[in-house]
């Protein structure tokens, strides 16, 4: 009794809490995932999750109706290959004008970057809220924005 | 100095070296590396113009891809791109389709999207001297 009195002191017992919480909190710091620069993100921007540098070689603007379909689709060459690599911001600003004698409507659009295999290394998309509504001979800027 | 054309007339690429200043209109074919200073106008149909850290650009410059790593004072038009890494400072208006920045770089001015677009819209105004900063973003 004696023994066990003196193993349930206040003190003992606020050094067994003390040691638990610290378990715990170990423990804790384990399992939590830690934010990385891959899970922050900006509105109107995408951020990557890779930390080495893509080669670009061209980009591609491809544009939706509001049942989805590709209407109307265009790649550019970037003048050259070029690194996009960490710390970097990248905007690519596609411009798109309706040739046609009808109204074209647009609800989203996706801007591809490629690499030198011609492949889609990177995507941005955006929609609309309402379909944007282009006349015969008007044209409209498409912008993509990313950050490694 | 109008007609200026590279040095290297195999290779098309062309040289200011540091210590060296060019006044008046620069014209070259594929590509131009600056390291000295030039005040007037610097073209190439689709040509790449690259500032190094030591160069000193006082002048429009219309090109197909401009690399800025030194300074530039000055609008800048490029049919293809233009990459502005952290030792730049930019001082100008920028048209262009494809812009990369690196954080650090110093840039003041408007950036529109190039003149293949019938119509300049859409543009990003950046208001005074915006620095971007190794603290915004990644980290």
């Amino acid at each position: 009794m004696k023994v066990f009195w003196r193993q349930t002191t206040p003190a003992s017992w606020l050094q067994r809490l003390g040691s638990a919480l610290n378990v715990f909190r170990a423990t804790a710091k384990r399992l939590t995932p830690r934010e990385t620069k891959s899970t922050r993100r900006e509105e109107g921007s995408a951020s990557l999750s890779q930390t080495q540098a893509l080669k670009i070689a061209g980009y591609s603007l491809v544009l939706m109706d509001p049942d989805g379909q590709v209407i109307w689709t265009r790649e550019w060459d970037s003048g050259g290959v070029f690194e996009f690599g960490p710390r970097q911001r990248l905007w690519v600003f596609c411009g798109f004008t309706n040739h046609s004698k009808r109204e074209t409507e647009i609800s989203e659009y996706e801007i591809e970057l490629m690499g030198e295999d011609g492949l889609v290394v990177e995507r941005f998309g955006d929609s609309f809220g309402d379909s944007v509504i282009i006349p015969p001979g008007e044209s409209k800027n498409f912008p993509a924005e990313w950050r490694m | 100095m109008k007609g200026f054309k590279g040095n290297d007339e195999d290779s098309g690429q062309g040289r200011i070296s540091r210590g060296v200043e060019v006044s008046g209109d620069v014209l070259f074919a594929d590509a131009l590396q600056v390291d000295g200073k030039v005040t007037g106008k610097l073209m190439s149909e689709s040509g790449a113009l690259m500032i190094e850290q030591t160069g000193d650009i006082q002048a429009d410059v219309d090109v197909g891809v401009c690399v800025i790593r030194g300074s530039l004072t000055g609008n800048v038009n490029a049919r293809s791109r233009v990459e502005i890494y952290k030792t730049a400072r930019v001082q100008g208006d920028i048209t262009t389709p494809v812009l990369l920045v690196e954080e650090g770089a110093m840039l003041s001015g408007a950036i529109t999207m190039g003149k293949a677009a019938a119509r300049q819209t859409d543009a990003i105004r950046l208001d005074g001297n915006e620095e971007l900063r190794k603290s915004q973003g990644a980290s």
